[in-house]
């Protein structure tokens, strides 16, 4: 894996490579003339409502679904058409699939001894898969002797333990309480830097692919909005669709005039230099936890200020949640960081204020 | 309290009912009578015990049925897993239509089925005898042994098979290491299903027969001359190797399912 990062770069095929593809279900196309390049290496997430292809392309990637249309390479070698034992990629599977006639250590043997690897290099590799997911001691057990945390384990040391260029994770987390999803989450983002391989990871959970992709591909209605760092997408999503799916925002339209959008109610919010079109209308919007909340007597601290009434707050321990109702623009919702104790009740009046920089265009 | 006791009671009774017929054929086996009619009790003996296979025809009978049930539940049992697996995972034309054929042989009475069948062995002019008993008996067969198994499969995750290939399992692979050891009590019990209806099928055997007896057969041929002693002996044999058949079967589930629990 290190050489690659001698090569020039461009010189090596990405390791995932989609082209054009589509899958029609009927008249339905689940996923619409679907293009991605996916670099070696990359923890690469792909995120979206039910239903909007993220786990139909992935199975297409695996070799379940053959597409309508396009061409899959892997490592710059055609798949389109291949059986999935016939493709260097493992998956890990939402429900696991772990056989349930096998013991852990036969399970986890499995890929190995299809690859007709010999018996003793069989035993050697999985018990270092074992160690590495820390089961070495339930490999004589059957799966259902074992916990849900335990079983996902499982379940990516049978994929890992074949070395594949690319692993695939459908929703793998997605079985897991809370406390043992953010666990697994590290342990994964650790194990996928310590093998070094390619994944593609899909989920509907916005944070979850956030804490753990290098980048993430937005998709929506079989085709991708946005894709980019975590970072990148979060700050500037461009489509309204992006701007609520990937965390919450206060969407607003107003019209352009220079550098600044007036609003509905005449309020003028402005936006980071350059980032609006020369005129016309234009929806904008700005996250909550980069609202400022003060008092309606005091003077705004950020340049954008509007007014508006408190209709709703909710104490959530960490933050406290407010909806505040303006003129201009709505219901807003603002996430304000228990920092002080001023708290205010619905009803109040106040003034909310951002930094210009924080405003990101999302369509015209 | 006395709902305990009306529950139990009626239990007792319904199990009654189903054993006392058993039971007669068994004590019967025991039986010292003298003449042709082994229906009265006449004391205790062990002489039909001693030689169960002397009456002619009757081992003959018996091991015939043995063979057509081994061989038409092994034949049926193959092709209905076959069957259902096509039926429970894909999707082509035809398949609704194979449904409802599937259900025929099971809702068709037999006296229906056997007549039918006699008349296109006549009509075919095949010989009647001990393979066209097997292709009777595998033709009602097939029909339980998909049901049976196709239950079993309907509860299957296809990524189950999906994980196997994806492994670097073939599709004979998948099969031999993954599909079958997960549908492997439904086989088994379309197996045991299909020997018990095969071993003891008068109707259909009858009209397909000719001269060749079965077990059921010989029996009906002999009650009306009197039923050897012999019959309860080997019926007692019979009704035995079923049961522990049966409980081996119960067992081994047993530590299966708990194994895997």
């Amino acid at each position: 894996m290190s050489e690659n990062q001698d090569r020039p770069p461009g010189g090596e095929p990405p390791a995932v490579e989609l082209v054009e593809v589509t899958k029609s279900f009927g008249d339905f196309n689940a996923v619409d003339s679907l293009s991605l390049d996916i670099g070696e290496n990359q923890f690469f997430a792909v995120i979206g409502p039910s239903g909007c292809g993220k786990t139909t392309t992935l199975r297409m990637v695996g070799g379940f679904e053959e597409p309508t249309a396009g061409t899959i390479r892997l490592h710059g070698e055609d798949v389109t058409g291949k059986k999935p034992y016939q493709r260097p990629v493992n998956t890990v599977f939402q429900s696991y699939a772990l056989f349930p006639h096998l013991t852990i250590f036969e399970n986890v043997a499995f890929g190995l001894r299809r690859q007709g690897v010999e018996s003793a290099d069989v035993a050697r590799r999985v018990g270092e898969m074992l160690e590495l997911v820390q089961l070495s001691q339930v490999a004589k057990r059957k799966p259902r002797q074992l916990s849900g945390g335990q079983q996902q384990r499982v379940a990516l040391a049978r994929a890992l333990v074949n070395h594949p260029r690319v692993l695939l994770l459908d929703e793998p987390l997605g079985a897991l309480d809370l406390k043992l999803r953010k666990e697994m989450q590290i342990e994964l983002k650790r194990i996928q830097q310590e093998v070094g391989i390619t994944f593609v990871h899909v989920t509907h959970d916005q944070e979850e692919a956030m804490t753990m992709a290098d980048t993430i591909a937005v998709m929506n209605r079989g085709h991708i909005e946005r894709m980019g760092e975590p970072v990148e997408i979060y700050d500037d999503p461009r489509t309204p669709f992006v701007a609520s799916f990937l965390g919450a925002s206060n969407l607003m339209e107003g019209d352009i005039d220079g550098d600044v959008v007036v609003l509905a109610g005449g309020d003028r919010v402005r936006a980071t230099p350059g980032a609006l079109p020369n005129h016309g209308r234009v929806a904008i919007g700005v996250r909550p936890e980069k609202i400022l909340l003060q008092p309606a007597d005091e003077q705004p601290l950020h340049p954008n200020g509007l007014k508006g009434t408190v209709t709703d707050t909710s104490f959530i321990g960490v933050s406290t949640h407010y909806l505040v109702r303006t003129e201009s623009a709505g219901e807003l919702a603002v996430v304000v960081q228990n920092l002080d104790t001023r708290r205010f009740a619905p009803g109040t009046s106040v003034l909310l204020s951002w930094e210009p920089g924080h405003t990101f265009v999302v369509g015209g | 309290m006395k709902a305990k006791y009306i529950y139990r009671t009626l239990l007792g009774l319904g199990l009654v009912y189903l054993f006392l017929p058993v039971f007669i054929v068994v004590a019967f086996s025991f039986n010292d009578f003298q003449g042709r009619r082994n229906v009265s009790w006449e004391g205790f003996t062990l002489r039909h015990w001693a030689e169960p296979f002397s009456e002619p025809g009757l081992s003959g009978a018996v091991l015939n049925s043995i063979t057509i049930a081994l061989l038409s539940a092994l034949i049926s049992t193959i092709l209905g897993t076959l069957i259902a697996l096509a039926l429970v995972r894909y999707r082509f034309k035809g398949r609704s239509s194979t449904n409802l054929l599937l259900f025929l042989p099971m809702a068709t009475p037999e006296v229906v089925m056997g007549s039918s069948l006699l008349a296109l062995f006549i009509v075919g002019q095949v010989g009647r005898g001990y393979w066209t008993i097997l292709i009777g008996h595998i033709l009602f067969n097939v029909s339980f042994a998909v049901v049976t198994v196709r239950a079993r499969i309907v509860g299957l995750d296809d990524h189950y098979e999906e994980a196997a290939m994806d492994l670097y399992a073939n599709e004979w692979q998948t099969f031999r290491r993954v599909t079958l050891p997960m549908i492997m009590p439904g086989v088994v019990a379309a197996y045991m299903l299909a020997f018990a209806l095969s071993f003891d099928d008068f109707v259909i055997t009858n009209f397909t027969s000719g001269s060749v007896l079965t077990f059921p057969v010989y029996v009906y041929g002999a009650s009306r001359r009197g039923v050897p002693a012999q019959v309860n002996v080997l019926g007692t044999m019979i009704f035995g190797v079923m049961v522990l058949a049966t409980a081996i079967f119960l067992v081994l589930q047993g530590r299966r399912e708990r194994s895997s629990e």
